[in-house]
């Protein structure tokens, strides 16, 4: 049984809905609404709750979606265009990938697709105005004070996969991790700049005297 | 028969070896088969574009050590140059943990107890 952290199951779950706007989403509030009302479907058959919503000025938000996309775009994964009247979030995934995270969801969470294609499609194109519009109608938004907190995801820190191949989660994982990216970029960079040098490994763990180089 | 330069993840690959014999065996063959041909290990999946644009960089792989009790990583970069040679930057190196998260803690601790190794 694999396992995968929240925050990258929750990185992986914006990730997947990015990807239903095939030129990129106009701002980030659409972002919001369609995995909110995605997790008000599965809220209605008590099934799980990806991320925690609270009440805040354009409806329904959530910090965990805020924080998974900062850490998608630092983790080379999502693109901001500023090419219109809002800014454009576009996702950066090669289909390979894509095709891993549509399998996994479709293994672990088989109504996750079904119900966000629903929502999609009632909330993915409408203008900002009327996605605020029809958010601020919502008894969610309705009957809850500013900052309240509408519900608490349902996620566990560590969320153990019974379909995932171990290889498959580290895969998963690594995609979306944005400290490996700085990580090795700082390192790329830095090893780019200076002369190729070898190590002398041997002696320098092993005690050993080096006899191939 | 390629270079490597371990200087990056010194502190780690010294930390690493302390916790088993199995991973310092493990190393040892693992450092011997990347001196032989870097590209047999498995690349890193979905790299960025953004990380695979560098002048010579062939790819970016991964070395997996494991035994009972630890799960580690050494991610590196395969150069070739125009003259033929090969080289590997080990660039970091670090365990996982539940739920395939990379132990940034421990990283980060190696880092604050370099002066202990020297």
């Amino acid at each position: 049984m694999a396992k995968l952290s929240r925050e990258t199951v929750q990185r992986l779950a914006v990730l997947k809905a990015l990807s239903l706007w095939q030129n990129g989403a106009y701002g980030p509030v659409r972002v919001h609404k369609v995995l909110f009302f995605t997790d008000k479907k599965a809220s209605a058959t008590s099934r799980r709750n990806l991320f925690t919503f609270k009440k805040w000025a354009l409806g329904q938000y959530s910090d965990e979606i805020a924080s998974a996309l900062n850490g998608l775009r630092t983790s080379g994964r999502l693109r901001n265009v500023f090419d219109g009247p809002a800014e454009r979030l576009t996702a950066i995934i090669p289909r390979p990938a894509q095709v891993m995270i549509d399998e996994f969801f479709e293994s672990w969470y088989p109504e996750l697709d079904k119900d966000m294609a629903v929502v999609f499609d009632e909330w993915g194109y409408l203008s900002n105005a009327e996605i605020i519009r029809k958010a601020h109608e919502d008894h969610t938004y309705t009957e809850s004070e500013k900052g309240e907190i509408i519900w608490e995801s349902t996620l566990p820190d560590v969320v153990e996969i019974a379909e995932l191949s171990d290889d498959d989660a580290e895969n998963l994982s690594d995609l979306v991790d944005p400290r490996l990216f700085l990580a090795l970029r700082d390192r790329l960079q830095e090893a780019v700049k200076i002369p190729a040098k070898h190590s002398d490994w041997r002696r320098r763990y092993f005690c050993e005297v080096e006899d191939t180089l | 028969m390629a270079t490597i330069d371990t200087d990056r993840v010194d502190k780690e690959l010294r930390a690493m070896i302390k916790t088993s014999n199995v991973i310092k065996a493990q190393l040892r063959s693992a450092l011997e088969k990347l001196e032989k041909d870097p590209s047999e290990f498995e690349r890193l999946k979905y790299v960025p574009p953004s990380l695979s644009a560098f002048k010579n960089l062939d790819s970016i792989r991964k070395i997996k050590l494991i035994s009972k009790k630890h799960d580690f990583r050494i991610v590196f970069a395969h150069w070739k140059f125009e003259s033929g040679a090969e080289h590997s930057d080990l660039l970091i190196a670090f365990p996982r943990k539940a739920g395939y998260d990379i132990d940034w803690d421990w990283i980060e601790q190696q880092l604050a107890e370099s002066e202990d190794w020297f």
